[in-house]
């Protein structure tokens, strides 16, 4: 796991710097004076917390096969002793005992709903048809 | 009719909190087909042969597993979940509360046979 006690952070183009490093970077609008830690205990999501609750992630890497065609973004919000991690856009939610197992369980869920869908875009409601579109934004089967 | 206690007693009727058990009861209530994924057992729910919605439910152990993420999944507030889970809400009224939100299309009425107007016919 890098050391990202030093990083200094491009947040004027947030972009720059996900695209040459394997990090995460949220809150284009933010600072690093307000980002208190970075990154998780795992390295396939990071962290970066916020003054401001609720914390929000990017998942960046998805299983073998699969490709995220842009950052996944996902808040996660703690519920009496769990955690659940949402992606709010396409509508899809997971839980989890803590957040980085919200957010692992997360991502399997969208591949579980991606491969879903896709195999039945004949018989979606208005509600899957648009978690579809969204979903074909961020995930692209390889 | 009064609801009958359950597995989940003394969580009742206006609470929110959703566990694995609540979880499994609403698929099963709401009549959703089941499909295994990753880490989930995804509940798929159709209405007249359209999918609607999913969600998933945890397949780990934890029966008190929080499934909080429910409600939005399935255009249902969270506190009617929890009827539908322990109390004496079904389908039905589900499919009801969702056309009312305009989540699912109202059928067009058939139009009763005494309604009917014969063809006209052209001498």
């Amino acid at each position: 796991m890098p050391d990202m006690s030093s990083t200094q952070t491009d947040f004027v183009r947030p972009e720059s710097f996900f695209y040459s490093h394997s990090a995460t970077f949220v809150e284009p609008s933010g600072s690093q004076s307000y980002a208190r830690s970075v990154l998780g205990s795992r390295s396939d999501v990071a962290l970066i917390q916020l003054s401001s609750s609720p914390e929000k992630i990017l998942v960046l890497d998805l299983e073998k096969g699969y490709k995220a065609l842009r950052p996944i973004p996902v808040k996660i919000q703690k519920a009496d002793d769990s955690y659940t991690a949402s992606f709010e856009e396409a509508n899809i939610h997971a839980s989890g005992d803590s957040w980085s197992d919200a957010a692992r369980n997360l991502k399997s869920l969208i591949l579980d709903i991606y491969d879903s869908l896709i195999t039945e875009t004949a018989v979606l409601g208005p509600g899957p048809k648009r978690q579809l579109a969204t979903l074909l934004r961020y995930v692209k089967a390889e | 009719m009064v609801p009958v206690p359950n597995d989940n007693w003394p969580l009742s009727c206006g609470m929110s909190k959703l566990n694995k058990t609540h979880a499994e009861t609403i698929a099963k209530k709401l009549g959703a087909t089941m499909k295994e994924g990753r880490g989930h057992t995804l509940a798929i729910l159709y209405v007249d042969n359209i999918r609607i919605g999913q969600f998933g439910i945890s397949r780990g152990p934890k029966k008190d597993q929080g499934h909080d993420h429910i409600p939005s999944q399935i255009f249902y507030p969270s506190g009617e979940c929890l009827k539908l889970a322990q109390c004496t809400l079904n389908r039905p009224d589900w499919i009801k509360a969702l056309r009312a939100k305009g989540k699912i299309p109202t059928p067009a009425p058939t139009p009763s046979p005494a309604s009917r107007k014969p063809p006209s016919r052209k001498k």
